[in-house]
């Protein structure tokens, strides 16, 4: 290093007030650079990896409960989980977030989750994806001698008696064995091989995608991939041949030697019907799965109420919890090896500068100093490490605080401040900033990892459902919002309905809400003509897309979408939500969802962590004018306000 | 005595600025009178008279009366009050008899003050309508007639037992032992009698090994700092019962309540 470049002790104070090494103190993410204690909960993620590989090597569907309380460490050993996964492609591990989707409609929005992350959201390249290369796997292991060079016809042919063995493995597998998914993963082999070898057209690969993901494909490209086209759109067509898709992914995974990793952090979070539709499907996909390992993580408390009151039916109870893992509080000797952790990061920078190397000597705590890590630690008998991140942010804000009242020349504070407590109204201005780093922090996330968000309608239909609600319980709207049932096998006209309340007067709102994320101009079609046929056509139907996937028309969705802009009877909106706008959405609910998972903490106001609630988080939304600024939500509320401003005032 | 008066002068002040915290402090669960008045450092003989001063009405509200255990709260907090969990299971134990379990809306609501009554029925009828009741509570149809009964008083068949973490007041679940319990023991036996998942309540724990709150605290201390339990917080969306928040340790603002043994 220069010296023109080497950093000084002045560089190294004004770091230290513009930044804190503790201000993060949850996983939001499963991070690859974690900064870690690797002694901290080693067990735990020692079994975790030990029960993966077991679920591979004795082809067997394991579940392991992964539990403690909020704070604890559950998500960051699962991004430790992670890291073992990615390194040296130890296993295939999905984590799925924040699932959104209405209990019947879990499975469908779980696969496209999965197949979003194995085929990394992308729409071409499909060679470079994981999915490919778990296929390709499978070849290598059909044609035994992967080196010879063989004609399509032998690598179909080899691939085919690999499934026959597949199903010959275990008496009734065949069963579970569904052919048409292995059949459409060999297509989307062939055309993503063949498009990245001879620049052929990906389409036949993008519609495998679309269908093994849950969606709908038209007839065409139904025929495409050897399936059977009728009258209406293709796609798989319940949960068991949802469960078969997943099958064939972990058959796959087993092929390549990888475990097949399903994490679900943050499971109490979930509504008790969607806790209960999951942990059904969960059992069944464990039941007929020969390489699956299903972590479910979340508060021990709130999973054994569910169970008392057989929200969690036994059985899947007994196959998801086949093993428990319990994480408890770290001693304060390990809470002091996290602030060295995360200092010694901070510090790694100015490592050279001889006043750093000096004053590590001296303290080994330094900036923070030992004697308010002492300070802090004593009389600990053990705590979380969250409270440890928490304190120790705090402390650093207040050096950073001090330093503004007296310095020495380099910019050294003088002295650690104490804590003042925050007044009633001091304290509601700190919920709402803490508050508005979270949504920032989430929306982050999604805009950085954008396969974090799934564009499913599923996801769609649960989000606006939860946000409508909430806008409902702060009485911000008048409306109750219902999911309309499915008719026979069709679906709904309308995903959502938006109606006044039955004790509201009549001049009100009525909105239906279809949410059309599919590429399939067949399924779009069906839609728009159903709601065309509709004699109860609500006052105003909005159709919602993502930019990701907008709305797929063919010359008869043109012609019904337009007939449906002409309906005198109805206002007819497209609403195409930019990926941005979706992701402020998302961020909304997922910091609901932290709170009730007891994972959002205000730290240190007036000395004392302070847990906040849903309804704290809802209010301070409320307070921010969030509902009334985000997407769909401000056109509701606007809507309503015009409605409710026509009702003649009573008296 | 002039100093007295000056204590109890303010005490209903503080009582209400202790709610008020409360509140800012998101405890869901509401305080009972009786903690109410532990967090007030004020004698029982005070906190009668405080909680009946005019200030204090005008702005407080006991669910019941001249009851220790009631909850209590402030009365811009109704709405939630009414709707809390710890209210209607309160409210429950508070009916219950050995030989009668179940009771009506109106007859819950009877047992409140009669200035809570209303929003007190409003909130259970609604609960019951949108399938919201907490955990812990649930109702049977029985003449015509909606009743609710704590989960904990349903005996079921066969070989399966009623739920153990929410036991009835002033009822014994573990049998008598010959002679006393050691900690380990009593852990033991609370934790087979809960599935065998390494989580026990204290206030459990407290009736399987019963000794003094001091003597008890104690050894809670010397099993913790010894690292072979460990404690954690009373989470969940389940809610907590009133001996449960009694039974718990409170440390650094949060209340702690699950005890696990440490792998060795």
């Amino acid at each position: 290093m220069t010296a023109a470049s080497m950093p000084t002790m002045s560089d190294f104070w004004a770091r230290v007030q513009a930044t804190n090494p503790f201000t993060v103190n949850r996983v939001s993410a499963l991070a690859h650079d974690l900064v870690d204690v690797d002694a901290i909960h080693l067990k735990a993620s020692e079994r975790l990896v030990a029960l993966a590989t077991e679920a591979c090597a004795e082809r067997r569907g394991l579940g392991v409960v992964l539990w403690g309380e909020a704070g604890i460490g559950k998500s960051h050993v699962l991004a430790r989980l992670a890291r073992w996964a990615s390194i040296d492609r130890h296993a295939c591990l999905v984590s799925v977030h924040n699932l959104q989707a209405n209990p019947d409609n879990l499975p469908r929005a779980l696969l496209h989750c999965i197949l979003s992350v194995l085929t990394r959201g992308r729409t071409e390249g499909f060679a470079e994806t994981y999915l490919f290369r778990l296929v390709n796997s499978a070849l290598r292991t059909a044609l035994g001698d992967p080196d010879g060079a063989y004609s399509w016809k032998q690598v179909e042919r080899a691939y085919q008696e690999l499934v026959d063995r597949l199903c010959d493995t275990r008496a009734g597998q065949a069963a579970i064995v569904d052919r048409a998914v292995y059949d459409v993963l060999f297509r989307f082999y062939y055309a993503a091989r063949q498009a990245r070898d001879s620049g052929l057209d990906e389409h036949p690969a993008r519609s495998a995608v679309r269908w093994l993901a849950g969606d709908y494909l038209d007839a065409g490209d139904a025929r495409l991939l050897g399936l059977t086209p009728g009258q209406e759109a293709v796609a798989l067509a319940d949960n068991q041949q949802i469960k078969q898709v997943l099958v064939a992914l972990t058959q796959l995974a087993q092929c390549r030697g990888q475990p097949f990793v399903l994490c679900f952090d943050q499971v109490d979070n979930l509504d008790t019907e969607q806790a209960a539709a999951l942990s059904r499907f969960l059992e069944a996909l464990l039941d007929s799965s020969p390489n699956l390992l299903v972590v479910t993580a979340g508060v021990q408390a709130t999973l054994l109420s569910w169970r008392q009151v057989k929200v969690i039916q036994d059985s899947a109870w007994d196959r998801l919890t086949q093993f428990e893992i319990a994480l408890q509080r770290i001693s304060p000797a390990q809470g002091a090896d996290l602030i060295l952790a995360r200092q010694r990061q901070f510090l790694e920078a100015y490592r050279e500068l001889d006043e750093v190397q000096v004053r590590l000597r001296q303290d080994a705590f330094f900036p923070l100093g030992s004697r308010w890590c002492e300070q802090f630690l004593r009389d600990k008998i053990e705590l979380r490490p969250r409270d440890v991140f928490s304190a120790a942010r705090e402390a650093w804000y207040r050096l950073r605080d001090s330093s503004r009242v007296s310095t020495t020349s380099d910019g050294e504070p003088s002295e650690v401040l104490s804590v003042v407590p925050l007044t009633p109204a001091e304290q509601l201005n700190a919920v709402d900033e803490h508050v508005a780093q979270r949504l920032s922090e989430s929306r982050s996330h999604l805009v950085t990892d954008p396969l974090r968000l799934p564009g499913s309608a599923e996801h769609m239909i649960g989000l606006i459902k939860a946000l409508l609600q909430q806008c409902q319980q702060l009485n911000l709207a008048n409306w109750q919002v219902e999911i309309p049932l499915a008719r026979g096998k069709n679906r709904p006209h309308y995903d959502l309905m938006v109606r006044p309340r039955s004790d509201v007067e009549a001049e009100s709102l009525h909105v239906g809400l279809a949410f059309l994320s599919t590429g399939s101009a067949m399924a779009t079609t069906t839609r728009l003509r159903g709601m065309l046929q509709d004699r109860n056509i609500p006052e105003h139907v909005w159709i919602i897309t993502e930019e990701r996937s907008p709305l797929a028309l063919g010359n008869k969705g043109e012609e019904y979408l337009a007939k449906l802009s002409r309906n005198r009877k109805c206002e007819f909106r497209v609403i195409e939500l930019p990926f941005a706008a979706y992701a402020d959405l998302d961020s909304l609910q997922a910091v609901v969802l932290q709170a009730r998972a007891g994972d959002l903490e205000l730290p240190a106001v007036g000395g004392k962590p302070l847990a906040l609630s849903e309804r704290e988080v809802m209010e301070s939304f409320a307070r921010q004018s969030r509902y009334q600024s985000a997407a769909i939500l401000r056109d509701l509320l606007a809507l309503q306000r015009v409605k409710a401003s026509r009702v003649p005032a009573q008296g | 005595m002039p100093a007295r008066r000056v204590i109890a002068d303010e005490l209903d002040e503080r009582l209400l600025q202790i709610l008020a915290a409360h509140r800012l402090s998101n405890t869901t669960r509401p305080l009972t009178v009786r903690r109410l008045g532990e967090l007030a450092g004020a004698p029982a003989s005070l906190l009668g008279k405080a909680l009946n001063k005019a200030a204090f009405r005008a702005r407080g509200l006991v669910v019941r009366q001249k009851d220790p255990e009631a909850p209590v709260g402030l009365q811009a907090d109704s709405e939630d009050l009414a709707k809390s969990p710890a209210v209607l299971e309160y409210l429950l134990q508070t009916c219950r008899t050995a030989s009668t379990q179940a009771f009506s809306v109106s007859q819950l609501k009877a047992k409140a003050t009669s200035k809570f009554q209303k929003q007190l029925q409003a909130a259970i009828q609604l609960q019951i309508e949108r399938n919201e009741l907490p955990a812990s509570v649930g109702w049977i149809m029985i003449a015509r007639s909606k009743k609710l009964f704590l989960i904990a008083d349903m005996r079921m068949g066969g070989a399966a037992t009623r739920p153990t973490s929410h036991e009835p007041l002033g009822r014994e679940t573990t049998p008598a032992p010959d002679r006393a319990l050691s900690f380990d023991e009593a852990f033991a036996a609370m934790d087979r009698q809960s599935g065998g998942h390494n989580f026990v309540s204290l206030a459990e724990l407290r009736r399987a090994f019963p000794v003094t709150r001091e003597v008890f605290d104690a050894k809670l201390r010397e099993v913790r700092t010894s690292g072979r339990y460990s404690l954690s917080a009373a989470e969940g969306r389940h809610g907590l019962r009133a001996e449960e928040q009694e039974a718990g340790i409170m440390e650094e603002g949060t209340l702690l309540l699950y005890l696990s043994r440490r792998d060795p």
